[in-house]
């Protein structure tokens, strides 16, 4: 009794005590290269860097954890449940209060889904989940308590992980009736986001410089150890350098270096997972110069060619997963277990390409009615990048076969038009994708889809995809992938992991990051002589 | 009348040929904005809410029209009035800037008496030799090294940024050791040739007729090479400072960018990168003002310096 007491009372002081300690990190944690921010709201973000530092001060009614699955703990909602064979979704929301002591009510929801409507196009992930377009209305039911009716029955995995996660309650009584010019010109307006749900609020912003975050006392999920969270833009291979001098807590470590770094005094080195997402060698439908790459055979016979092996050694240095499927590989939880192997096999990927009519050259490259089989692949790949070494590879294992390969390099933003512009003058594009929690092809297979770059046109493919979305479980999904896996619209490429760098005196960060970039910041806590015994884990190593 | 024409005249050509070469690159601002989301409904949109659905001389036209108003944009990274935006990364590098231009003229005196007085013998020569090396030294390179050995190695000074961010309240002396890196490289890449041009000026001057005839009046060498051969001899140095306001203004982008300086040079490359085209055609603005006033001001200084100096209206 004396003993449970005692316990009860350590427990009482030790989730009363204040967060302690600074903890500085760069951008880039989790996911991508370093990029700045755009601002502070959710519903505007376009990049995982946004969405990081914004879901630091508001939590969406779901919340993705490490499994890529619903994190009750930290999502605003307490419970989502299908009903009506899967056309309506019932949301009951925890009862949390914002930053300013109000409550976070149903309404606020209801205010945070006007807003994406508001917002149009201009909404971030519009289309992700059927936000806003399956959704037919929301409705407060009482004031913890909000029901989602769609237009048609859905995936309710879907639903809930893809769409849900992009919703957000927002202070009415704060931000009051604000419209979509106002929403995007004060993005970074800090007097806009001084009324938070998250489990910190802003302290400091300095767009394009750093974000700086204090704990928020008030929030309704695990609270923060820190006493205050930097969050630093560094570009190229500052954050490294930046690490090192002991400016910043921690940093990503290019792979070249990983061995070199080992063993560095003061730091920790820690192996996070792949972004969820996959690499591609996306096809274009409709290059002039490489009509080859509509048939099927061709595309094939490409995908055997590649040593994805060989790849993860060279490019990744081991850090890395074979993939052959547009769905992500850690966690593997939606891989289709029955989609056709693609094995590594130049031999048999020569055998195709005669059987398609395409004979060596003299030059090596194979020709076909005069035409050779020679094509481009467009990146924005910086030239001493891993993903640059992963076309080195690649031109390298089409050569074996008798494929020419170019590789022609264009800006970022410069490589973005030129997909959007929908022409005929690229012929194969290098990129990596982020998914969603449901990795659907959405926008990205189907005829029409907003980023299908490569104009890829396939009933059937379109119908899977459809079926992927709407229909329960996880067999329609795995049917999709299955189809894919013959058609190769675009030739899937492995990724690597996140090699990371942080101080021995920063704590918590495997938790830190999961696969989609998501931060879990509750989890870090610093080694300082001034928080020993005042956080609520107890004194640190 | 000439000279105020003609200042501005280049000013509004200047403006106008970075506006024009800053929108004819194919890629605008959406797509470095959406990133690999850049679907063309959602180009379309952010374009419209940019006001980047004009025609590029309607938005110059704009342009101007908000110009006139004193309004210089709003910046699309940042999502704040450009003015503001300017001033506060132009105020940084006016301070990083007084501090390592001081810094050099220091340097540069020092080096250029000794240079200059000693001009044909073994101490001129090694002074010679010093600011040639320092002077053939590409910024990059002096800023990288002074950040290696100090930083890295010998971890006296901090590498980046302009304060210590796990201090919540940095202090003066914080903000003062951040700044002698970035401060030094400037300077060493700038002495060397204000230290040539002041050496030359003091050569000069002393073998003058003033010179003797002091030395024949029995004053004392380092009254004459203070007080009488030194203000002439600094004229030439500071007709040089004077033109170098522009890169005062602009910042040095290598250096700024090597230290993670938040000044000018800095925002002017991440604009550029960026296509945050208000801000790169505001900085040009501001430049090419700061280059019409850094003129006027070394213009001021030498006829202040030497009265039989004047100019024309």
């Amino acid at each position: 009794m004396r003993g449970a007491a005692l316990l009860g009372a350590a427990l009482f002081f030790a989730c009363a005590a204040a967060p302690c300690g600074t903890a500085i990190i760069p951008d880039a944690i989790g996911i991508g290269d370093p990029a700045s921010p755009a601002g502070l709201n959710p519903l505007l973000a376009t990049d995982p860097y946004t969405i990081q530092v914004a879901t630091l001060l508001y939590r969406p009614l779901v919340w993705i954890g490490r499994d890529m699955g619903f994190d009750h703990a930290r999502s605003l909602a307490a419970s989502v449940q299908a009903l009506d064979g899967n056309t309506r979704f019932r949301v009951v929301l925890k009862p949390w209060r914002w930053s300013d002591g109000a409550a976070v009510t149903a309404d606020d929801v209801l205010f945070g889904w006007e807003r994406i409507e508001k917002l149009g196009d201009l909404f971030g992930a519009a289309g992700q989940g059927g936000i806003p377009d399956r959704v037919a209305s929301v409705r407060a039911v009482d004031a913890r308590t909000l029901d989602f009716v769609l237009k048609a029955p859905v995936n309710p995995d879907w639903f809930i992980l893809n769409g849900l996660s992009l919703v957000y309650a927002f202070p009415r009584h704060a931000w009051g009736d604000i419209g979509r010019d106002e929403m995007w010109r004060r993005q970074n307006d800090p007097a806009l986001f001084a009324v938070t749900d998250g489990p910190f609020r802003l302290a400091e912003l300095r767009p394009e410089r750093y974000f700086a975050f204090v704990p928020n006392p008030l929030y309704g999920g695990h609270p923060a150890s820190l006493a205050r969270l930097v969050v630093v833009f560094r570009e190229g291979g500052g954050a490294l350098h930046a690490v090192q001098a002991g400016e910043i807590d921690m940093a990503r470590v290019p792979y070249a270096l990983w061995q070199l770094l080992q063993g560095t005094p003061g730091f920790r080195f820690y192996v996070l997972p792949e972004p969820f997402g996959y690499g591609d060698l996306l096809f274009n439908q409709r290059s002039a110069n490489a009509l080859f790459l509509r048939d099927v055979r061709v595309r094939q016979a490409l995908a055997v060619a590649v040593d994805q092996a060989k790849i993860i050694k060279l490019a990744y240095h081991g850090f890395g997963t074979e993939n052959h499927l547009p769905t992500p590989t850690e966690p593997a939880t939606w891989q289709s277990p029955s989609a056709a192997a693609t094995r590594y096999d130049p031999t048999a990927a020569r055998a195709m390409l005669e059987a398609a009519g395409w004979r060596p050259g003299a030059d090596g490259v194979r020709r076909k009615a005069g035409v050779r089989l020679a094509f481009s692949v467009l990146t924005g790949a910086d030239p001493d990048s891993s993903e640059m070494e992963m076309l080195q590879v690649l031109q390298s294992d089409f050569g074996a076969v008798g494929a020419d390969m170019r590789v022609r390099v264009e800006s970022f933003s410069q490589l973005m038009q030129t997909l959007n512009a929908g022409g005929s003058d690229w012929d194969a594009a290098n990129s990596p994708w982020t998914t969603p929690p449901v990795p659907d092809g959405t926008g990205v297979w189907n005829a029409g889809g907003g980023i299908n770059y490569g104009g890829y046109s396939d009933a059937r493919m379109d119908r899977l995809i459809e079926d992927s979305v709407s229909q329960p479980g996880k067999a329609a999904m795995f049917q999709y992938q299955d189809y894919f896996a013959g058609q190769l619209p675009g030739l899937i490429l492995p990724q690597g992991k996140q090699l990371v760098m942080a101080a021995a005196r920063l704590h918590g960060v495997e938790e830190f990051s999961n696969a989609a970039g998501y931060w879990n910041p509750e989890s870090l806590s610093v080694d300082d002589p001034a928080c020993r015994g005042a956080t609520p884990d107890g004194p640190r190593r | 009348m000439g000279r105020a024409a003609e200042t501005f005249a280049t000013l509004f050509f200047l403006v106008t040929l970075t506006f024009a070469l800053a929108h004819a690159v194919p890629d605008g601002p959406a797509y470095a904005i959406l990133g690999l989301k850049a679907g063309p409904d959602r180009v379309r949109a952010l374009n419209a809410q940019l006001g980047l659905d004009a025609t590029v001389w309607g938005q110059y036209a704009t342009w101007w029209w908000h110009v006139l108003h004193g309004n210089l944009g709003i910046s699309y990274l940042q999502n704040r009035p450009v003015v503001s935006v300017i001033g506060a990364y132009a105020g940084r590098t006016a301070v990083l800037y007084s501090v390592a231009t001081g810094l050099a003229v220091v340097a540069a005196m020092g080096l250029g008496w000794l240079h200059g007085v000693f001009y044909r013998s073994w101490p001129g020569r090694v002074c010679s030799a010093i600011e040639i090396f320092l002077y053939a030294m590409p910024g990059f390179f002096i800023a990288t090294v002074l950040g290696m050995v100090f930083s890295s190695w010998l971890h006296l000074l901090p590498a980046a940024g302009m304060v210590d961010l796990h201090q919540a309240a940095p202090g003066f002396g914080d903000r003062a050791a951040h700044m002698v890196l970035p401060a030094a490289s400037i300077a060493l890449f700038v002495a060397p040739w204000l230290a040539r041009i002041f050496a030359q000026g003091v050569h000069e001057e002393l073998s003058r007729d003033y010179v003797r005839t002091a030395q024949a009046r029995g004053v004392g060498f380092g009254s004459i090479l203070l007080r009488h051969v030194t203000p002439n001899a600094i004229r030439p140095m500071v007709t040089m400072l004077g033109l170098s306001l522009p890169a005062i203004f602009s910042g040095n982008v290598v250096v700024e960018s090597v230290f993670d300086y938040p000044g000018i040079g800095w925002l002017l490359w991440r604009s550029a990168v960026a296509h945050d085209y208000p801000v790169l055609v505001g900085i040009v603005l501001v430049v090419g003002v700061a280059t019409m006033l850094g003129n006027l001001a070394a213009d001021l200084v030498n006829a202040w310096l030497d009265p039989r100096v004047t100019y024309a209206a």
